[in-house]
């Protein structure tokens, strides 16, 4: 009986790196994912309408004109009514899928005020990040670099290229905001879960909103080539209670 | 237009007033804090209070925030050389600044203005 109760486990955690062989997304822990994931699902949906439809076409086609069939060929070259229809008509379910496609899109860069800014900078080959809303001078910042582990160093159970030294701590349940840069290259930071993806430019500062619905380990990787390391500079976020991320601050507060 | 961008600042001008008073009560607040643990401990702890940071701006409402980081950089030297250096009302701009650029560029800058090389007015 017990024991029907740990195979059930695996079912009830959720994804939040990837899977080998994987062929889906992984568990969305943001509403941004969340939504990402809906509108492939609704596409897909439709599309799947459109294959089975186009398919369907094909196939009587090719089975009543067979030459066998058919050994007189048609002589119509042209008929307007449907082609008015065949190109109004998949003309018009572009448009039906593009108003949930932008509605999407503008609210991705949607930044609502704030409680936290979080800057990653990407360096080659790791990335860097910065809390710097409770430093009183210019020089008293929360910065650390954050470092894959390589394989001879993981631990039991942790994940083989994904593994950072020092992880992302995020209040879950805040929004969040994150500037993300480079240093000398252009990096991209990526999170599939929490359905974000920016690049990290030099001299730019790009500005994504997160809302992390749930606490987790979430994990990602730079997705942009920058070169020799690129696989090898994971990102590793933590999405903690509020209270938890207070005090993982004052902790790094006074190690400054 | 016009009338928007006016409206967005009237909405700033609000929000930056609120933001003022909450500020002030709020410091009064830790300065009292504080004056009964100085002797205790020597850097004031962080609560759950403390967790805010630079607000969004009307005026950068891009994914690219450079300019954002770069004028809240002068807006605090502008406010420090008008009102003095230790000026209270600078503070939060100098907090705004600090969240918003990476560490590298506010040292870089520094080091502009030390040399007399910074291109900002202030």
């Amino acid at each position: 009986m017990i024991f029907s109760f740990f195979f059930l486990l695996p079912v009830f955690s959720l994804a939040d790196a990837p899977e080998a062989w994987q062929l889906g997304f992984q568990d969305p822990a943001t509403p941004i994912m969340q939504g990402i994931i809906d509108l492939h699902h609704d596409i897909v949906f439709f599309m799947i309408l459109i294959i089975v439809f186009v398919l369907w076409m094909i196939t009587r086609t090719l089975y009543h004109f067979h030459y066998k069939k058919n050994p007189v060929p048609e002589k119509i070259i042209h008929g307007t009514t449907i082609e008015i229809a065949w190109t109004i008509m998949p003309s018009l379910i572009l448009v039906l899928i593009a108003v949930p496609s932008f509605a999407l899109l503008y609210s991705l860069d949607e930044v609502v005020d704030p409680a936290v800014t979080i800057k990653a900078i990407g360096h080659q080959w790791y990335w860097s990040y910065e809390y710097s809303d409770y430093s009183q001078s210019d020089d008293q910042s929360i910065a650390f670099d954050s470092y894959m582990i390589p394989d001879d160093d993981l631990e039991l159970g942790q994940l083989r290229l994904l593994e950072v030294d020092n992880r992302m701590v995020v209040p879950a349940n805040t929004h969040l905001r994150l500037i993300i840069t480079a240093a000398d290259v252009l990096h991209s930071w990526a999170v599939p879960s929490l359905g974000a993806k920016c690049d990290a430019v030099p001299g730019r500062l790009n500005q994504i909103p997160l809302f992390i619905k749930r606490e987790g380990v979430f994990y990602g990787q730079c997705s942009e080539l920058c070169g020799a390391n690129h696989a090898f500079m994971p990102i590793v976020v933590e999405a903690v209670s509020l209270e938890d991320y207070v005090s993982w601050i004052s902790n790094k507060l006074e190690e400054i | 237009m016009g009338n928007t961008i006016a409206m967005a600042e009237q909405v700033l001008e609000q929000q930056e007033t609120v933001q003022d008073t909450s500020e002030e009560v709020q410091e009064n607040v830790t300065e009292t804090e504080e004056a009964s643990t100085e002797e205790e401990e020597e850097k004031p702890k962080i609560t759950v209070e403390d967790v805010k940071t630079a607000p969004m701006d009307y005026r950068f409402p891009t994914t690219n925030q450079a300019k954002h980081c770069y004028t809240r950089y002068n807006e605090f030297h502008k406010c420090a050389s008008e009102k003095g250096d230790d000026a209270r009302e600078c503070k939060k701009y100098a907090k705004y600044y600090r969240s918003l650029c990476p560490g590298d560029w506010v040292d870089k800058w520094n080091e502009e203005r030390e040399n007399g090389t910074f291109p900002g007015r202030y």
